[in-house]
């Protein structure tokens, strides 16, 4: 059985190169002003860092149209046997609603969509796992359930320099709860569940990052270890660092988040994305 | 009758001193008012006594009890209020306030004291009252009448407050006695002079304030809330009753022959200023509609809600400040402020009125100060409806640590932890001007001298506030310090702190921000985390 993989631009790979995962990445789109920009397609993430800075106007995504979901699916089942298409969380984009619309149309007994409840590595990194079953030849019920199975197993640890950024684009979540503070304060978050969840404020960068290492340190024995980060490349190698002392074994990749991403979180996001080890 | 005059009269006396109690704070700094509280606390168990309609002595040692601990201030007034609901519950077997009730009470409530206590440390309020209890145990045995009893009683209590300074020696070296110890004195002192027959003010028991809030039943939901008050010549209090019954409900007359208050919720406060003017001269009148005032007191409750701004599930944090700037900064961190006029000193209720006012199940309150400690905890132990814990910070800035370190999605006790770990990491340095001369930890201090007040000890002093924070930061570990924040104060100004910035980010390589605190005493508070 042939089963094909389909993700969208969200995705993070910080330990692989895309282009040789035999994978289908469909962009989201950012609109800024009158422009309609592809991710990782019409923008790069250090072009959208480089307007965010000058630009009046704020970005603004979308998930992609149904019509590109159809026409992948329709292409991909032409060659294969089956589909598995693997999305950002549903509660950030509604590009997983979309897929799940566009498989109806084409063929739902052959296209199975999946909610990743995750984004950026998280999602990259069942992406990756999706795509090595399918190289082995494994089926597609079979490698949704690995997939299925890895899910609750994927952590994220991140901090922003604001939390502007996430409340402007309604992805705050409960984070909500650390809005308005009148002294500098740095958040520390986590992805959890498919949202974002609170888990402390610090007062300086300095601290946040200290905090999220220590956070990835203290989630127990890990698989796979990364960290993603926005504008942010000299802080993250110093923080792969850090991260590295306690998990020589680990290697650990670094990539910048795509600019759908950064529109949600805005510059200076820094993260550690683990995938814990099976029970 | 004779236990609410003296009550009164306690009250009053300690009014008087009050500021001469509060000069004998050990820190030459005027953020310590011992007096104020016991005056406070003592006036709210007055205005309960003299509220109360029984005239029972059990009843209203009772009555005076619950209002010593619902106003209890700071942690002199928590034990005094703790002194008296000892005292009650020993009288609740009496009929008469007599030489042999009182010791048996002044026993009860010197034991009392010392259980509300955790570390209690001879010199203090707890001495003197034991010392009095003692004495006045030998003089009620020997047979002697209850002048007698409280005269000795009395004096007792003045030698072992003399004795204080030889107790502690930070009360030999600042020159003081303890200030606890003279408030207790001063109401022993008080009801001395009741019973020696010269009260020391005119009690017109009907002409107090008196807090009819009790009384109010959430059942009267329509009429007036009307209170008269007026005078006459032989008020017939009873007959007054029987006649304003049929008006209305939640019925209080109360009063002598010259001069009569009436509370009653009715629809016909015509009626009953009609009767008040038939038998006298109206001198006071409030009328309120109960449907309004209802509604302003949920309109109230619903506003300090919406003013916290966001909901934190599970856990809410309830803080004592002082300051505008403060408040603000506390609040806009999640936390249910309660605001003190100018010493950090809140009443058992109202940390209990925050912590009702909290949504959450959990509840941790920051006293943020030692004098504030012993008022949150017995609130949370009155604290029935949920979880509710002190964590006993010492500084503003150590509950800004605890409150950041909330995690919404914890339990309260990895919260707790991770809090108590917060609040510990953080060093403040206060600098103040002294209020006197003093000598503190063998340091003399002069009126007008500053001070550096570092985690809650004396640093240094007379310097310039520049060369204090040098002085105070010397020891700490830049290594382990991320930031520091200048708190400026009422009295303090921008340029200062400005330079204080500087002297911290060149000694200690940290980051530096400076924000209002608005708090008076501390013309500026540092927090280094």
């Amino acid at each position: 059985m042939t089963v094909a993989i389909v993700a969208d631009s969200t995705a993070d790979f910080p330990n692989a190169d895309p282009s040789e995962l035999d994978v289908t990445l469909i962009p989201l789109t950012v609109h800024w002003g009158r422009d309609v920009l592809r991710d990782r397609v019409d923008v790069t993430t250090g072009e959208f860092y480089a307007r965010l800075r000058t630009d009046p106007n704020l970005p603004k995504t979308s998930a992609p149209p149904i019509g590109i979901f159809e026409e992948v699916y329709r292409e991909r089942l032409a060659r294969c046997d089956a589909v598995i298409s693997l999305h950002i969380a549903s509660a950030f984009s509604s590009t997983h609603s979309v897929a799940l619309a566009a498989a109806r149309a084409v063929d739902p007994r052959r296209i199975h969509v999946i909610d990743s409840a995750s984004t950026s590595v998280g999602l990259g990194w069942l992406v990756e796992r999706a795509a090595e079953l399918a190289a082995t030849g494994l089926d597609a019920d079979g490698i949704v359930r690995a997939v299925q199975e890895s899910i609750p197993r994927v952590r994220l640890f991140l901090t922003l320099e604001t939390l502007e950024y996430l409340q402007r684009g309604g992805r705050i979540g409960r984070a909500q709860a650390f809005v308005g503070a009148l002294l500098n304060v740095k958040p520390v978050l986590q992805i959890l569940d498919g949202t974002v969840v609170p888990v402390e404020r610090v007062r300086t960068r300095a601290a946040s990052l200290r905090r999220i290492a220590d956070l990835a340190e203290r989630a127990g024995a890990k698989e796979r270890m990364a960290i993603v980060h926005g504008d942010s490349a000299a802080e993250a190698e110093a923080l792969r660092d850090l991260v590295a002392a306690s998990h020589p074994e680990l290697p650990i990749g670094i990539a910048e988040i795509g600019a759908v991403v950064a529109t949600y979180t805005g510059p200076g996001i820094i993260g550690i994305g683990c995938l814990l080890a099976s029970q | 009758m004779l236990l609410k005059s003296a009550i009164a009269s306690a009250a009053e006396l300690v009014e008087r001193r009050a500021a001469a109690i509060n000069a004998l704070n050990v820190f030459p700094v005027p953020d310590g008012d011992t007096g104020t509280n016991m005056a406070l606390t003592l006036r709210s168990a007055a205005d309960a006594a003299l509220a109360c309609s029984d005239h029972r002595l059990a009843e209203v040692a009772n009555a005076a009890a619950h209002g010593a601990l619902m106003g209890a201030r700071g942690n002199s007034g928590v034990i005094l209020a703790q002194i008296l609901r000892g005292m009650a519950r020993a009288l609740s077997v009496h009929r008469t306030l007599d030489s042999d009730a009182f010791a048996r009470a002044l026993r009860a409530g010197s034991v009392a004291a010392y259980e509300a206590v955790v570390d209690p440390v001879e010199g203090t309020m707890l001495t003197v009252a034991r010392m009095a209890a003692a004495e006045a145990g030998h003089s009620a045995l020997d047979g002697h009448d209850l002048l007698t009893t409280l005269t000795r009683c009395h004096e007792a209590a003045r030698a072992a407050v003399a004795e204080t300074p030889r107790q502690l020696p930070i009360l030999e070296q600042a020159g003081v006695v303890d200030a606890g110890g003279e408030g207790f004195r001063t109401f022993l002192d008080g009801i001395l002079a009741t019973v020696r027959g010269e009260p020391v003010a005119e009690v017109l028991v009907a002409a107090q304030h008196v807090d009819f809030g009790a009384l109010h039943d959430d059942r009267d939901t329509h009429g007036y809330c009307t209170e008269v008050l007026f005078t006459g010549a032989n008020l017939d209090a009873n007959g007054i009753r029987k006649r304003l019954n049929p008006l209305g409900t939640s019925l209080l007359v109360i009063g002598d022959p010259g001069i009569v208050r009436v509370h009653i919720h009715t629809d016909r406060p015509g009626s009953v200023l009609d009767l008040a003017c038939d038998l006298g001269q109206v001198i006071q009148v409030k009328v309120e509609n109960l449907q309004r005032q209802r509604e302003a007191f949920r309109t109230s409750w619903q506003q300090s809600d919406a003013q916290r701004q966001r909901p934190n599930p599970g856990l809410g944090v309830v803080a004592v400040v002082v300051g505008d700037g403060f408040r603000q900064i506390l609040s806009s961190l999640g936390a249910a402020v309660i605001v003190c006029p100018n010493t950090m000193n809140p009443s058992v209720e109202e940390v209990l009125h925050a912590i009702r006012g909290v949504q959450y199940a959990n509840v941790v309150v920051l006293p943020n100060d030692a004098n504030a400690a012993l008022a949150c905890e017995h609130a949370v132990r009155a604290w029935s409806e949920g979880n509710a814990v002190v964590l006993p910070t010492r500084t503003i800035p150590e509950g800004i640590a605890a409150l950041l370190a909330v995690n919404p999605e914890a339990s309260l006790e990895t919260n707790l932890a991770a809090m108590d770990q917060a609040a510990h990491r953080c060093h403040t340095i206060a600098l103040t001007r002294s209020s006197r001369d003093a000598t503190i930890d063998g340091i003399p201090v002069a009126t007008g001298d500053l001070l550096a007040i570092a985690d809650s000890r004396l640093i240094a002093a007379r310097e310039s506030y520049f060369d204090l924070t040098r002085r105070s930061i010397k020891d700490l570990r830049s290594d382990e310090l991320d930031i520091a924040t200048v708190y400026v104060g009422a009295e303090g100004d921008r340029d200062t702190a400005d330079s204080l910035c500087r002297i911290l980010e060149e000694h200690l390589e940290v980051t530096v921000e400076v924000a209002e605190g608005g708090q008076p005493h501390h013309e500026y508070i540092i927090a280094l985390e």
